[in-house]
C-alpha cells in the first residue's frame, strides 16, 4: 500500500517557478558585487597621512644651527629675527622647541 | 581601517561564492521554500530575500551552501506566519493531470498529506514531487540522513493507516 501511496503521489510534479525568479535573484547579486567599492578613500588618506609625516621628519632632521653672534653669546639671552624665535644655547642659535640636541661650541 | 578594507575584499568574495551557489542550486532552493510555504510566490519571495540576506550578513560563514538554505528555509516560515491568509495548499503549488477517479483519491490523500507533521509533509513534498534525493533533502534541513529517511517512512505509513480508516 505504501507503493500505491507513492506512485499516486510521484504522478504529480511541482510547478517551476516563475520566468523572473533566476534572473531577478542573479541581477541583484551582479549589482551587489559591483556596488561593493573597489578603491577605499581611507587608503588614499592614510597613505597621505604617512607621506606628510615623513616629510616633516625629513625636515626635522636637516640641522638648523647657526652660530651665534658674539654680543648674544655674551649675554646668553634670546633673539629675534624673521625666522622666529630663537634662544641661545652654548653659543648656538637653536629655534623654539626644537627637538634636535645638536649644539655648537664657540672656541674663542 | 584595515578591518574595513578586509571585510570589503571578503565581502566581495562571498557575493561572488554566493552567486555560484544559486546558479547550480535554485531549483532546490525553490523547491525547499515551496515545501513549507506551499506557495509558489512566497516562495520565491523567501529565496530571494534569503539570496540578498546572506549577501549583506557580516556573520563568519564556515559553509555558505547549509547557511543558505537554512535561511530560506527561515524565511520561508516566516512568510508562512505573516501571510496565514494567503492561498497556500498542495493543489496549488504542483502539476496534476490524471483521470477524475485518481483526482478523488488524490484529494483525499493531499487532505490527509496536510494533516501529517510538518517535517513528514516537507520531506515528502521534496522528495516525491521536487525530485531531492535524501541526501539533498539532509542538506537543505541540515539534519542527517537516517532522520530523513525516518520521517518518510513515517509519512508514508500514517498515510497509509489514514487512508485505511476512511
Amino acid at each position: 500500500m505504501n507503493n500505491d501511496i507513492e506512485k499516486t503521489l510521484s504522478q504529480f510534479k511541482l510547478k517551476p517557478p516563475s520566468e523572473s525568479y533566476f534572473k531577478k535573484t542573479s541581477k541583484i547579486l551582479k549589482t551587489k558585487a559591483v556596488s561593493v567599492p573597489l578603491f577605499n578613500w581611507n587608503y588614499l588618506l592614510a597613505f597621505g597621512l604617512m607621506l606628510s609625516v615623513a616629510f616633516n621628519w625629513y625636515q626635522f632632521q636637516q640641522p638648523k644651527i647657526t652660530i651665534a653672534p658674539e654680543s648674544l653669546v655674551a649675554n646668553n639671552s634670546s633673539a629675534q629675527n624673521s625666522q622666529g624665535g630663537y634662544s641661545v644655547i652654548q653659543g648656538a642659535m637653536v629655534p623654539y622647541g626644537s627637538q634636535r640636541d645638536l649644539i655648537v661650541l664657540l672656541e674663542n | 581601517m584595515h578591518k574595513k578594507g578586509q571585510s570589503t575584499t571578503l565581502l566581495t568574495m562571498r557575493i561572488k561564492q554566493l552567486a555560484k551557489i544559486f546558479k547550480s542550486q535554485h531549483g532546490r532552493l525553490y523547491i525547499c521554500a515551496v515545501a513549507i510555504t506551499r506557495n509558489r510566490q512566497a516562495a520565491e519571495d523567501a529565496v530571494h530575500d534569503a539570496v540578498i540576506a546572506v549577501a549583506q550578513t557580516s556573520s563568519d560563514i564556515k559553509d555558505l551552501k547549509a547557511y543558505l538554505f537554512s535561511t530560506v528555509r527561515n524565511k520561508a516560515k516566516y512568510a508562512c506566519v505573516k501571510n496565514s491568509k494567503q492561498q497556500s495548499n498542495l493543489e496549488g503549488i504542483l502539476l496534476c493531470d490524471d483521470t477524475t477517479q485518481q483526482q478523488i483519491f488524490s484529494s483525499q490523500l493531499f487532505q490527509q498529506l496536510e494533516k501529517l507533521l510538518p517535517e513528514q509533509q516537507e520531506t515528502i513534498i521534496m522528495k516525491i514531487f521536487g525530485g531531492l534525493t535524501f541526501k539533498e533533502i539532509a542538506l537543505a534541513t541540515n539534519q542527517p540522513l537516517n532522520t530523513v529517511a525516518s520521517w518518510y517512512r513515517r509519512g508514508l505509513q500514517t498515510l497509509k493507516e489514514k487512508i485505511n480508516e476512511q
